[in-house]
């Protein structure tokens, strides 16, 4: 069964002590099955927290989460316990950024990837279980021979594939990847992306990406999400976000990062920094650091407005800018 | 490029005794973290390093500035060897060469000001007449560096600032005894997206504004793009190619340079790139040879690749590349 994932007004806040700090802040989107997101988000800019929230993962004595997260006919937010243990790593699988570090020094690579299958086929046949494990080894590049082997032989880049093909031991639905490949050297990212392209193709993976590097983002998936101290500003296809971006956000973004191939223009850095996300902002968060900005912006938030197909921006300003 | 280069480095090596090979009996194994690389670098000019991790490009760095001894070569700065300089005035030396590492968060002392870490190098160097003289040159500085109204940072402590600003204290603490040849290892990769650029072009306008030679080191090859006017290509402790920065990413001739700049991720998503599939991993830096060090991963592999070490290779323009590969295209 497909199953879309639905983001309806999410908000998170981390209280702590006086201070209530707006992480998330009323985030609406959806995706259809088999697609992939790109979550574009400086750091502080609330992605890890969003994708923590979708998981359940925040503890709940200091932040306080608000909205639905509908995944099929599964509200992730308010779901059982129980459910959430059955779509974990089955339905939803996560990578995370540092997860090398995630792996047991004190047994071998082929043990640990049996016991992730045992939680969900108790009474698991040995060798269709071997020959599952090493398909997946397969699938990263890495050899069937890392099986009897320890986490300490194996290089940094080896131990993220190896979280990366943990992830899709059960062929997941939805798989969500916080920074995953951000460690990898850049034949070994390249090479993985593709690879997850086209395992995507065949099994209809609902992929999200988060990071903070536009490229990755711009060669491996189909839509992309900017974040921006919490809230969205912007989204659409990669084209429209690269070639036609309309918040100044993601267009002072898209100044400041380097290209590979194209005219090399001036590097233009956004001035600023983020604002602090314990104060009240009324208006537009990008406003202070905005070129654009105006008192309008300043007195009332902006709501998505919506451009060509899917591609929508939150900005007072939109057609106004020049680039 | 008719004058002299101003920093020469002839041969360098750097071999590190591996793991579990130390006592007496043992039979004695060597890592190669860089194993012979010979470049130039003119003044003022921005020379790029690339590579991935482990291809010993930060050993390379800090060979450049000797916090680490070679193993064998030596390096030239305006045709003086820097063992020479080294053994004649430690200090003199340490005010022609700084460098900056890629962790500003970790680099000041919590505890003192901005005012005391910029001043540190100036009191070390014993540069200036007068506090008065040195704090006025700490203040160009800052200005300099687009840190204004610099008194405003002189009282404030490291955790006040961002990344980027640290970044930058960190490169003007390293600017403000002026030296000749600056090495920076991997400055903006700590730091977010919108403020690589302001560390990029400060980099490059202080080194027109001072004619410091700098030597960037980096496994991004789009910032390398836009920083550095030539670049050297590392895999596994040598050299594969060298040569004008454009040309070595829009026509690349080594085979692993081809593949590296084939998978960068781009932002240029209306360039199709056809990615090119290398099998394994780079072989261990323990005795890699005899042949060229690629040979296992490389697509167009001979026997000739297996058995020997191809020789750096002068191609028509200008470009230095180490493939058995490109020297028969050529003949």
């Amino acid at each position: 069964m497909m199953k879309d994932l639905s983001v309806r007004n999410l908000s998170v806040t981390y209280l702590s002590g006086e201070k209530h700090v707006r992480a998330v802040d009323d985030v609406s989107f959806t995706i259809q099955a088999g697609d992939s997101l790109g979550i574009i988000g400086e750091s502080g800019s609330g992605k890890s927290t969003m994708i923590n929230a979708f998981l359940r993962l925040l503890p709940a004595r200091t932040a306080s989460v608000q909205g639905q997260v509908m995944f099929g006919e599964d509200d992730l937010l308010t779901c059982s316990e129980k459910r959430l243990r059955e779509l974990r790593w089955k339905e939803i699988a996560v990578v995370f950024q540092k997860s090398m570090n995630s792996l047991s020094p004190i047994h071998t690579i082929g043990r640990q990837f049996e016991d992730v299958y045992k939680v969900h086929v108790p009474h698991p046949d040995k060798k269709e279980m071997h020959d599952l494990i090493c398909s997946l080894f397969a699938k990263v590049n890495l050899n069937d021979r890392i099986y009897r082997m320890y986490p300490f032989e194996l290089s940094g880049g080896m131990q993220q594939r190896l979280n990366i093909a943990l992830s899709l031991m059960f062929s997941p639905q939805l798989l969500i990847m916080d920074e995953a490949t951000t460690a990898l050297d850049v034949v070994t990212q390249g090479q993985i992306l593709d690879e997850l392209m086209a395992i995507e193709e065949k099994q209809a993976i609902t992929r999200l990406m988060i990071t903070h590097d536009l490229s990755v983002v711009a060669g491996s998936c189909k839509k992309i999400l900017v974040l921006y101290a919490g809230r969205m500003v912007e989204f659409g296809t990669v084209r429209d976000i690269l070639k036609a971006p309309a918040h100044p956000y993601t267009i002072g973004l898209i100044q400041s990062f380097p290209s590979l191939y194209g005219p090399k223009t001036d590097l233009k850095s956004i001035p600023g920094t983020l604002p602090d996300l314990a104060q009240e902002c009324p208006g537009c968060i990008f406003a202070p650091r905005c070129p654009y900005a105006d008192e309008g912006c300043k007195a009332s938030r902006p709501e998505m407005q919506a451009l060509e197909g899917i591609h929508g921006a939150a900005c007072h300003k939109l057609g106004g800018i020049s680039v | 490029m008719s004058q002299p280069p101003f920093i020469q480095v002839n041969g360098l090596k750097k071999f590190y005794q591996a793991r579990g090979t130390r006592g007496l009996f043992r039979k004695k194994k060597y890592v190669e973290a860089v194993g012979g690389v010979s470049f130039t670098v003119q003044r003022g000019e921005i020379f790029g390093i690339i590579g991935e991790s482990g291809c010993g490009k930060s050993t390379l760095g800090r060979l450049l500035v000797s916090l680490e001894k070679p193993t064998e070569g030596d390096v030239l700065i305006d045709g003086v060897s820097v063992q020479q300089l080294i053994r004649e005035d430690p200090k003199a030396y340490h005010r022609m060469v700084q460098m900056v590492f890629q962790n500003p968060f970790d680099t000041f002392l919590p505890t003192e000001t901005i005012e005391q870490i910029m001043l540190r190098p100036l009191e070390i160097q014993r540069l200036g007449t007068s506090r008065e003289e040195q704090r006025n040159r700490v203040l160009t500085m800052l200005e300099d560096g687009g840190l204004s109204p610099a008194e405003d940072f002189m009282g404030r402590y490291p955790h006040e600032l961002s990344g980027g600003q640290l970044q930058r204290i960190s490169i003007l603490r390293a600017m403000v005894v002026q030296p000749l040849f600056l090495v920076v290892d991997e400055p903006v990769s700590m730091l977010d997206v919108s403020v690589r650029a302001d560390i990029i072009n400060m980099l490059i306008a202080l080194s027109q504004k001072y004619g410091t030679s700098i030597l960037f080191i980096s496994h991004d090859i789009a910032v390398i793009r836009y920083a550095a006017q030539r670049t050297a290509v590392m895999y596994l402790g040598r050299i594969v190619e060298m040569g004008e920065t454009d040309a070595c990413i829009r026509d690349p001739k080594h085979p692993y340079t081809q593949a590296l700049v084939s998978n960068c991720a781009t932002i240029d998503i209306d360039t199709p790139v056809t990615k090119i599939r290398i099998e394994g991993e780079a072989p261990s830096p323990i005795q890699p040879g005899p042949g060229c060090y690629f040979a296992n991963r490389c697509p167009h592999a001979t026997d000739l690749c297996r058995q020997r070490y191809p020789e750096p290779q002068t191609l028509e323009d200008g470009r230095i590349v180490a493939c058995h590969m490109c020297q028969k295209e050529e003949s």
